[in-house]
């Protein structure tokens, strides 16, 4: 429950960051580049002079939304499919498990770099964060399917379903019912760990210029100083979003532990 | 010998299909590396589509992908086109400096994760419920309570922040920035909690096993139960676990050799990325899919010769 109030309020601050940080995250300011933290500017200027923690509030709501849009699409393919596969056996588990085996051989930035590749580099910041959003989604399906699977075949074999069953049920209705209903604990569980996955996702792939570009604001721009080392001798505030970033990893991690705890017990 | 050509078949599948869905993906894309030069005065069209079927552009996929296949047999993968050498050749050495990280990263994850989870299982026998007249033998194992959500949260930290503070951390406290240590550590720190939850899930799991509590109270020497009893049953988990650390610690790779700088396969992987050099995306994700189901299959036989139940099923 701590947990939980410690994670929607941090989510809160984010999304009401506008009172807090009263600086357009595109407004640039040349005369006040580079410049350190003060009353005015708590994290600071980048090199064009502009608010770094309006920029990391907004890039943080993007992330933050785009994640929590990508987990929805996730969970209901993975549903759908290992829930199907689960309960039908036979061919479309044999398909089921052959299609995730190649999604999950590869590490997964390296897969979602190679399908970047496959995108027009000259997309519109939008556009580009939308289709990322997608390949994530189409690249991340696999890992909840294979759960949701496995716990429907556990519950396939319990004693209601099989009684339901026996007395003419028809199996869609079995399935929704019956069956469906034992999963939602997984989902919200997978929910938790797979929502700051997937922000982490939009954060590497912005890092590394293949994701929401200039000037949109995003917590994967703002980690770019940190890849040089002068900077960070020089200008020692350039790490604060990283460290900013930390407590909501961090809320999502024990959010699910608790959650999950929760469940097992 | 049924279960390793089962095994052999699934990964040969894996290893095809991710060669053909690369092949597929990069055929379907608008624009390819000559792309930008169609801007360069200095080139004519002609030259470019001469460039252009020189180097297989033309082609069909199906065709561009036997030609890559034959290219693998007979020499060297293809030709980069950024690069203009041979693929196998740029990638041989670029693959070399990512295990010189990987491997190291990965052991010391693998000692620190589970001599942490050993110590943190240990405690929970603590002094309520070890045998009497035994001592605690590592006051390191009181941290048991504090170390589990502190290892869940740190395997939740994402890579390219841990490494962007420890990279940070040294530039403030005038350590060396370049050399192996920088990216070894961070995939200590990127593995380590991984392995410790996993571990300690697994020997927190082994210990409640009927058998374990059966040699208990018969008196068996903990020692002995843990060598022979509670270790072994743990291991099939972690061998499982072995195989997949590997996938993960070539993901954590790449961002790691971005930021500190070394010269491994995911800054060669990302350039080629944003140049559109193909033979060499296609050959590092083969590559790697190809080192990956090896792995995969190096733990699955590991895990059938320390499981029974799995070679009785097979």
């Amino acid at each position: 429950m701590k947990a939980l109030s410690l994670l929607f309020t941090l989510l809160a601050m984010l999304f009401l960051a506008a009172w807090f940080a009263p600086y357009d995250p595109m407004a640039q300011d040349r005369e006040h580049a580079g410049n350190p933290p003060s009353s005015h500017h708590w994290l600071g200027t980048d090199d064009y002079g502009r608010d770094v923690f309006a920029r990391f509030c907004h890039g943080g709501r993007w992330s933050i939304l785009s994640g929590a849009v990508v987990t929805c699409i996730v969970l209901a393919i993975g549903w759908l499919v290992g829930g199907v596969a689960g309960y039908r056996g036979g061919w479309a588990d044999q398909i089921l498990m052959r299609v995730t085996e190649v999604f999950l051989v590869l590490p997964w930035l390296y897969l979602l770099i190679a399908l970047r590749a496959t995108l027009p580099l000259d997309l519109r910041p939008r556009t580009a964060m939308l289709l990322m959003l997608l390949l994530i989604a189409g690249i991340s399906w696999p890992r909840p399917a294979r759960l949701v699977r496995g716990l429907v075949m556990s519950l396939r074999e319990q004693g209601y379903v099989e009684a339901a069953v026996g007395f003419g049920v028809p199996h869609w209705k079995v399935f929704l019912h019956h069956v469906a209903p034992g999963t939602f604990g997984l989902l919200a569980t997978q929910a938790l760990i797979l929502l700051p996955g997937f922000v982490l996702a939009d954060v590497a792939i912005s890092f590394l210029g293949l994701g929401t570009a200039e000037p949109d604001p995003s917590w994967g721009a703002l980690l770019i100083p940190l890849k040089h080392a002068w900077m960070l001798q020089q200008e020692w505030w350039r790490v604060l979003p990283a460290l900013l970033m930390l407590p909501f990893f961090a809320s999502f991690a024990w959010a699910a532990n608790a959650y999950g705890r929760k469940l097992a017990r | 010998m049924s279960y390793l050509l089962r095994r052999l078949l699934a990964n040969l599948w894996q290893v095809v299909a991710v060669s053909l869905l690369s092949f597929y993906l990069f055929s379907i894309v608008p624009g390819d590396f000559y792309s930008a030069e169609r801007f360069n005065p200095q080139h004519s069209a002609n030259y470019l589509d001469q460039l252009q079927r020189e180097s297989g552009l033309k082609l069909s996929w199906p065709s561009r992908y036997l030609v890559w296949m034959q290219s693998c047999v007979s020499s060297d993968c293809g030709t980069s086109l950024a690069h203009e050498v041979g693929v196998r050749q740029l990638l041989g050495p670029r693959l070399a400096k990512t295990m010189m990280i990987t491997i190291p990263g990965l052991l010391l994850a693998w000692i620190l994760g589970l001599t942490f989870a050993l110590l943190s299982i240990r405690r929970q026998n603590g002094p309520g419920s070890a045998p009497r007249g035994r001592p605690n033998l590592c006051r390191l194992a009181r941290i048991r309570s504090p170390l589990t959500p502190l290892a869940a949260t740190a395997a939740m930290v994402p890579d390219v922040i841990s490494i962007a503070i420890l990279l940070w951390g040294s530039v403030r406290l005038g350590l060396p920035i370049s050399g192996i240590w920088l990216p070894v550590t961070g995939m200590v720190f990127a593995l380590t909690p991984i392995v410790f939850l996993h571990a300690a899930n697994s020997l927190e799991y082994a210990r409640e096993l009927p058998f374990v509590l059966l040699a208990k109270q018969r008196g068996v020497m903990p020692t002995s139960i843990w060598l022979r009893y509670i270790l072994p049953a743990a291991a099939g988990p972690l061998v499982s676990l072995a195989g997949l650390s590997f996938t993960a610690a070539i993901g954590s790779s790449l961002l790691i050799e971005v930021l500190a700088g070394w010269p491994g396969l995911g800054p060669l992987f990302l350039e080629s990325v944003q140049t559109r050099d193909y033979p060499v995306v296609q050959t590092t994700v083969v590559l790697l899919a190809v080192v990956l189901s090896c792995s995969n299959l190096l733990a699955d036989l590991a895990l059938y010769r320390l499981d029974p139940r799995i070679r009785v099923r097979h």
